[in-house]
């Protein structure tokens, strides 16, 4: 009997001893997610969307942007983002799920896929999305990962650099990007761009127009007439008009709402247009207002002062025009108006008033007829309302120049109205909250969560709110 | 002296195996001559052995060698009797504390409790029942030593959680294994809500903005259960290996005895139940600064209450304000909005057995509604067992389980779905329910309500909620073959296979992401299968008892989950997938397999000493293969001082001292495809909030690299434990005490480490980390008083754990577990496990809150600045919990027992994020923003001065504090969940069998029962501190818009026929 139970064990040993060595435990493949995309248009499909409901039109660039800037005031209990209370890990998503380990991890691997199978037009899609993405952050935060970024498990703690490195970075990825699009791959990009179905000679204008942006990003701290002669350089193979603006097609169907619908028609409610964003326009008669802001419950365009007490109900205060909360208002990723304000403020820059001039009212114009016929009465800006505008408010200055431009970038272009504000310190009338977290308007962000958790010693120490980035000098 | 309930299980499959050699037969009775019906006999040195019959008869085949029989009976001393030449052997139990209780150990072995090495708990099934309870986890509360029990809320079927000695694991579960005879079965929480993660592999962190669902553990209906019984030490649970790091619930199922006549027993029990709810304000109307506003009035919609004293208020017949006009009516909304919940449970079962089988039939259901409209359990449950000697050697056992678990629940927590926000919300001065249940709509269809921006609750919970159909099979098919009297083969094939088809409906109209409508089927496929070979070896050697254990086992488990995401529905109120005009999938589909080898071994020398070893081998599939086998030993001791000294035993003071000491490690393997590096996942591009854009996007879909990067070089999870322990029973058993201390470390966890964001990445997959459990636990129990009929027991369990992360990984200092990212539920590394993190006060160097004394500054006498650093802000693990249970009956001759039962459950410290509080203070309508007048005031406690002089600032309670300057800083949102609850009263009452003779009826009970009927909660002020917003998972102690806590009464009446 003892020997048979020995047999027995042995048999178990030697039926484990298969079990073990054998196919049986080789199941740990993932048959939820492949290892490789297949198809590179997935990952474009992912960066495009990705830049335009959480860089562009979401995220806390755009929404802070705004309400920094004073376009939009938040009628709720301070303190908030709106009084300048921010935490630090009030900006992990922008970081994490949006640029690191979003749009710019993707645009990694796509290049990697890519190069292998010489597919130009997705590494220089990709190239320019990551270059508007860095540029997005280095504005924020100045000094940030860039030459070694995107490591993943080989370089968890990846070093700053400084703003300058960045910014050539930047210029070196567009001019990749655009060299990129100007080739003939044999697999070209489709549906993945939301954009422009992968149109090359689109994105190669878009570029252009980025590049420009950003040279006139340094005209503090570089020889501002070298940038704005860089600039007009690059806006001549820019956008022609606003037809050429990369736009992304949202609509109604839930899931696919335009995301200042999503954000504040169907969850924060109490933004609203700002006190002195409308005061501003009430001072300048400005046509547009009826289209950039609703009337309140009395019939009256008030805006909610920034930092100010709530009011008893957001009928009180006038809401952000309904042009900007459609569902279906395909948030552009930069207008061609501020590609204008860009050209004018070069030109004026160089001294070249009168072209300065006619490139400031070009913007103008194209802004109001894109605003005409919208608007709760379908206010219409006739070609008289705009040049009696343009009568009353010529370009005598850098700040009418800028301050128009703040005006045109509602809603569409808040973070450059932020950059120009610190740039410029224009509009000048904008002052701080009386309730702020600090007492000045912030000049930068302070560094996220993520960093400081995961990346101490190489995050810049001594940053507050009030400091500043490299090009605001 | 009725038994009507057997309290001791006839668990060993090798029970009943006999050799022919002799037939000894007998009755066992205790000294009233009543028999005792299930009591063990048991032929010593061996694993034969049978239990008595519903007469208290037996009858055992013996060895011929066989010297000695050994009786024993749960409540009563043992005894061993020498087998002299009379094939008949009728004995009398003493009623007693028996040192020789057997309780059920891993893999479902019997064992005496004296031998054991490590410490084991176990309860009978009707300590179960007796709290009514739908969840058998509820029912653990108060009851075991080292054992916490948390359940998330008053809703039917809410989820609740059970942690065995702290939490061991960072991410994993921390739950305990739950088998149920001998096969490990699933008690995971699946959550709902539909939010997939962004890499598309669950919806981790759906609860928030959803809430939790329930634990599969519902299924099980406690009236099945004979003893459940709770391995806690690593020692104990070594033999069920990987995963049973937690601790282990073993659940032992009624069963039949062998020749005994049907035994019928049907039981029905009826209870009612009804909210708890927080104290809110009524003294102040709806609107701001003092003004009053009238909700019903489109111009006047408002969420404060903040407006005119209510006792001076006039209002016209419309509602508005005029001086002249009558009074304000109020309303208790709260009150008003949940209605008394009930639960119905009937159940009937058949036990008995002919000569050399048994069987046990029974079927049971419960119904219950729950406080909130609509909430509503159904379950039905079927339990077969059958067992039988097919020869002298050979036992066949086979049982098999079905559960039908119908459950419909309301959407709770932080999402504009959530029933809750508007419920405690409401102005005092707003008739929140109407004129009807169902007036909840405006003339024009849209939402009644005093506010913009949220729902109506009774719109809510009238059409939206989250129905779940979960069907259950848990076979179960045990074959044992006695190879040598002390020599037994077995194999035990089981299964748990179940189906959970949830369908979720928001209608039309709901405000939120989806206002037009939304559908999602979530099907859930689960399947365990386990098979355990082993072979029992029980044999004596002169001085020498040795008990050995070799065995394999098999474990594969299987989950398909098919979510599936229908919005804009084209019909309103028609919620199929065909009917909406966006569809989305999700697909996931996991599968592991373990194989394992273990041995285990007893050595008991005298009877005083024991030595008990173990090891075991797993290979795991989730492993890296050259990983993937992983061995782990351990070993234990225990010594029973009063049994090795002789002249101890006949001490009056000392009756019984035991010691011991053990030490164990344990290994364990990873989540499923955490070693692929790269994988690739479909977009979902969102806002982090409520907003996303769904993929595929006009018909393209869209990818995403994983930001989580995988590890191909993991190893296997390990943690060791010293544990040492005490068992002491003092004046002739009286007074009955036992003691643990452990201290458990587990290290090289696998989770997902956070990264810094800038290296293109949120997490990688690491193998590091190490969080230390140590403390104590104190089962005490104790008769005082013994006179007559009348006895009166107290028991008492306290329970101290404490844990450390005492590291995480490189780069790693915190890790969120749930919640917010501010605030939130975190891991900290050198703070405890589950502390709350959040913004706070800046203070000095002494860690004084420095307080703005600028007498012009809106923040005059009030902290100056919250600091931009997060921080923690509170612990939710208790510092200590403890139960106490005071037992009292009395039975007389011709009497009958009457019983009373009362359970206090005692929990100290343990903080709680009330973010219900950071809403409602705001709106005003706690009952701490009634002290609104400005009259009274408050200095802010551990303030300091710019002069460095403490705080002496007096601040006035009134609307600019509590809405603009209260809680600026998250850390006074947190409050201590201190409490004492009386948490179960139970009064029995057994007829006598005199009454009962002539009627076919052998035993008849009436119970009533009371549930939660006192509560204590100092510090918190919502409904009750035992909440989650999580359910069952890891992260606890999040508060914010949870269905409250209920307390209940129950009649039961049980018949046994």
């Amino acid at each position: 009997m003892i020997n048979q139970s020995i047999k027995l064990l042995l048999l178990i040993g030697v039926l484990v001893g298969l079990g073990a060595c054998s196919d049986y435990l080789d199941i740990n493949t993932s048959p939820n997610s492949p290892e490789a995309p297949g198809d590179l248009d997935l990952l474009i499909a992912d960066m495009t969307s990705t830049t335009s409901y959480n860089l562009v039109g979401g995220g806390n660039w755009s929404r802070l942007g705004a309400q920094w800037i004073q376009h939009i005031a938040n009628n709720a209990t301070a303190p908030s983002n709106d009084t300048y209370r921010i935490n630090t890990s009030d900006m992990n998503n922008e970081w994490a799920f949006y640029s690191y380990a979003g749009v710019l991890i993707n645009g990694k691997k796509t290049i990697e896929f890519a190069t292998e199978t010489e597919q130009w037009h997705h590494i220089g899609i990709a190239k320019l999305l990551m270059a508007h993405n860095y540029a997005l952050l280095t504005d924020m935060w100045g000094d940030i990962p860039f030459t070694e970024a995107l490591g993943r498990e080989n370089n968890i703690k990846p070093s700053y650099d400084d703003q300058a490195t960045v910014y050539n970075g930047i210029q070196t990825l567009l001019d990749e990007a655009i060299a990129e699009l100007g080739k003939n791959p044999i697999i070209t990009v489709g549906g993945g761009d939301f954009y422009f179905g992968g149109d090359p000679a689109a994105w190669i204008q878009v570029a252009y127009a980025l590049k420009a942006r950003y040279y006139m990003h340094l005209t503090n701290v570089k020889d501002p007439q070298a940038q704005a002669t860089l600039a007009l350089e690059s806006l001549n193979k820019a956008m022609t008009g606003p037809e050429a603006e990369a736009r992304f097609p949202y609509s109604s169907d839930p899931g696919s709402e335009s995301p200042w619908n999503q954000w504040v028609s169907k969850f924060a409610t109490a933004m609203q247009t700002s006190a002195h964003f409308i005061n501003l326009l009430k001072d300048k008669n400005d046509p547009r207002l009826p289209i950039m802001a609703d009337q309140n419950n009395n019939g009256e365009y008030v805006g909610h002062v920034n930092g100010g007490p709530t009011t008893n109900t957001l009928g009180d205060n006038s809401a952000i025009g309904q042009y900007y909360l459609d569902a279906d208002f395909d948030f552009p990723l930069m207008t061609y108006v501020e590609q204008k304000f860009i050209e004018a403020e070069a030109l004026w820059i160089l001294d070249r008033q009168d072209e300065a001039k006619a490139a400031y009212e070009t913007a103008i114009r194209t802004h109001m007829n894109q605003l005409s016929g919208n608007g709760e009465f379908g206010t219409v800006i006739s070609t008289a309302d705009q040049d009696a505008y343009l009568d009353a408010n010529p370009l005598n200055s850098l700040e009418d120049l800028i301050t128009q431009k703040y005006i045109a970038g509602y809603i569409v272009s808040s973070m450059e109205a932020y950059n120009d504000f610190r740039r410029t310190g224009f509009p000048s009338t904008l002052v701080p909250v009386p309730n702020g977290d600090v007492s000045e308007i912030p000049t930068r962000m302070i560094y996220t969560d993520t960093e400081v958790n995961n990346n101490a010693e190489n995050v810049p120490a001594g940053i507050t709110l009030t400091s500043k980035v490299w090009w605001d000098q | 002296m009725k038994r009507l309930l057997l309290t001791f299980s006839l668990v060993l499959c090798t029970s009943a195996l006999i050799i022919a050699q002799r037939t000894i037969t007998g009755t066992l009775s205790d000294q009233n001559g009543d028999p005792l019906i299930g009591a063990s006999v048991l032929v010593a040195g061996t694993s034969t052995g049978t239990i008595t019959d519903f007469n208290g008869e037996y009858s055992l085949n013996v060895p011929e060698d066989a010297k000695t029989l050994i009786y024993s009976y749960t409540g009563y001393t043992s005894k061993e009797v020498a087998i002299g030449p009379s094939d008949v052997m009728d004995v009398v139990l003493e009623e007693g504390i028996t040192l020789e209780t057997a309780v059920v150990t891993a893999l479902g072995i019997e064992r005496e409790k004296k031998t054991l090495t490590y410490s084991v708990e176990q309860v009978d099934g009707n300590d179960l029942t007796d709290s009514r309870e739908a969840n058998i986890v509820n029912s653990l509360a108060g009851k075991f030593s080292g054992v916490q029990v948390t359940s998330s809320g008053g809703q039917a079927g809410a989820s609740s959680r059970v942690i065995i000695r702290g939490n061991s694991s960072f991410l994993g579960s921390n739950e305990p294994l739950f088998v149920i005879d001998g096969v490990p079965v699933d008690n995971s929480q699946t959550f709902g809500g539909g939010q997939t993660n962004s890499n598309g592999r669950g919806n981790g962190d759906s609860p928030l903005f959803f809430g939790g669902t329930t634990n599969r553990g519902i299924d099980i209906d406690p009236a099945n259960v004979e003893s459940l019984s709770v391995l806690k030490g690593a020692s104990a649970t070594a033999l069920y290996g990987s995963r049973a790091a937690n601790g282990v619930i073993l659940i032992t199922t009624k069963t039949g005895s062998q020749k005994s006549r049907p035994v019928i027993t049907f039981s029905s029990n009826y209870g009612l139940s009804e909210a708890r709810l927080p104290e809110l304000q009524s003294k102040y109307s709806q609107g701001l600064n003092g003004v009053y506003r009238n909700g019903n009035n489109p111009g006047q919609l408002n969420s404060n209450s903040w407006g005119a004293l209510i006792d001076t208020l006039r209002v016209d017949a419309n509602g508005d304000y005029d001086p002249n006009g009558q009074p304000i009516q109020v309303y208790d909304n709260a009150k008003e909005f949940f209605r008394t919940g009930s639960n119905f449970d009937n159940s009937l079962s058949i036990a008995g057995g002919g000569a050399t089988s048994s069987y046990f039939v029974s079927y049971s259901n419960k119904f219950e509604q729950g406080i909130v409209r609509n909430n509503e359990l159904d379950r039905h449950n079927f339990l077969a067992k059958f067992s039988t000697d097919f020869t002298d050697k050979l036992n066949i056992a086979a049982s098999i389980s079905y559960s039908n678990t119908d459950l419909v629940t309301a959407t709770e927590g932080n999402g504009l779905q959530s029933f809750m926000w508007t419920v405690y919300g409401a102005p005092v001065t707003y008739n929140l329910q109407g004129d009807s249940p169902d007036d909840y709509l405006n003339p024009n269809g849209t939402q009644r309500l005093y506010r913009t921006g949220r729902n109506n609750p009774y719109f809510l919970v009238d059409n939206n909620n989250l129905s779940s159909t979960t069907n259950r099979f848990l076979p179960n098919l045990s074959v044992s073959y006695e190879l040598t009297p002390w020599l037994t083969l077995t194999n035990r094939l089981g299964a748990d296979v179940y189906t959970d088809q949830r369908l979720y409906r928001e209608v039309n109209g709901t405000l939120g992401t989806f206002p037009t409508g939304r559908v999602y089927e979530d099907d859930i496929k689960y399947r365990q299968i386990n098979n355990d070979l082993l072979l029992q070896m029980s044999k004596r050697f002169d001085d020498f008892d040795l008990d050995v254990i070799v065995g394999t086992q098999l474990n594969e488990q299987r989950t398909d989950r098919l979510f599936t995401q229908g919005v804009n529905l084209s019909v309103p109120d028609f919620f199929n997938l065909s009917n909406a005009s966006t569809i989305s999938t999700v697909q996931n589909m996991n599968l592991r397999r373990l194989l394992g080898v273990y041995a285990t071994a007893t050595i008991g020398y005298k009877n005083y000493l024991y030595l008990t070893g173990t090891a075991r081998n797993d290979w795991s599939s989730t492993l890296p293969a050259d990983k993937r086998s992983y061995f782990y030993p351990s070993i234990s001791a225990s010594f029973i001082v009063t049994d090795a000294i002789p002249s101890l035993q006949s001490s009056p003071v000392l009756s019984f001292l035991k010691v011991r000491l053990g030490y164990a490690e344990v290994g364990n393997d990873a989540p499923t495809y955490s070693t692929q590096r790269d994988l690739y996942v479909q977009s979902s591009v969102g806002d982090g909030q409520r907003g996303n854009i769904i993929s595929p996007y006009l018909g393209q879909n869209g990818f995403t690299v994983s930001n989580v990067v995988g590890n191909p070089f993991l190893g296997p999870e390990r943690t060791n434990e010293i544990e040492t322990g005490i068992e002491l029973y003092l004046f002739r058993s009286r007074i009955r005490f036992e003691g643990s201390y452990y201290n458990r470390l587990s290290k090289q966890q696998i989770f997902q480490a956070p990264v810094a964001a800038s290296a293109g990445a949120v997490a990688r997959v690491v193998n590091a980390g190490a969080l230390r459990n140590k403390g104590f636990e104190i089962l005490l129990e104790f008769t005082p008083v013994k006179v007559g009929g009348f006895q009166w027991d107290i028991g008492g369990t306290f329970t101290k754990n404490e844990s450390v992360i005492e590291e995480l990984t490189e780069g790693v200092e915190n890790i969120r577990l749930g919640g917010f990212t501010s605030p939130g539920i975190y891991i900290v590394r050198d703070r405890g496990y589950g502390v709350i993190w959040g913004s706070q006060y800046e203070r000095d160097d002494n860690g004084q809150v420095i307080i703005n004394d600028d007498p012009t500054s809106a923040l005059y006498g009030l902290p100056a600045r919250v600091s931009s650093s997060l921080g923690v802000i509170g612990n939710t693990l208790p510092d200590w919990i403890a139960g106490i249970k005071n037992g009292f009956t009395y039975t007389g001759d011709n009497f009958g027992t009457l019983g009373l039962k009362v359970l206090v459950d005692i929990r100290q410290g343990g903080d709680i994020l009330n973010l219900d509080n950071f809403y409602l203070n705001t709106y005003g309508v706690t009952k701490a923003t009634e002290d609104r007048s400005g009259e009274n005031t408050f200095v802010f406690p551990n303030g300091v001065l710019s002069d460095g002089t403490p705080n002496n600032i007096e601040v006035p309670y009134d609307q600019t504090y509590w809405r603009n300057n209260w809680g600026r800083a998250q850390e006074e949102w947190v409050e201590d969940g201190s409490y004492v609850r009386l948490r179960e009263v139970t009064l029995s009452y057994a007829f006598p069998k005199s009454i009962l003779n002539g009627t076919p009826i052998q035993g008849l009970n009436l119970s009533v029962t009371g549930r939660n009927l006192y509560l204590n909660a100092p510090n918190f002020s919502g409904a009750d501190p035992e909440s989650s917003l999580y359910g069952s998972a890891n992260p606890q102690g999040f508060y914010n818009f949870i269905t409250p806590g209920t307390k209940g009464y129950n009649v039961a009446l049980q018949v046994t026929f």
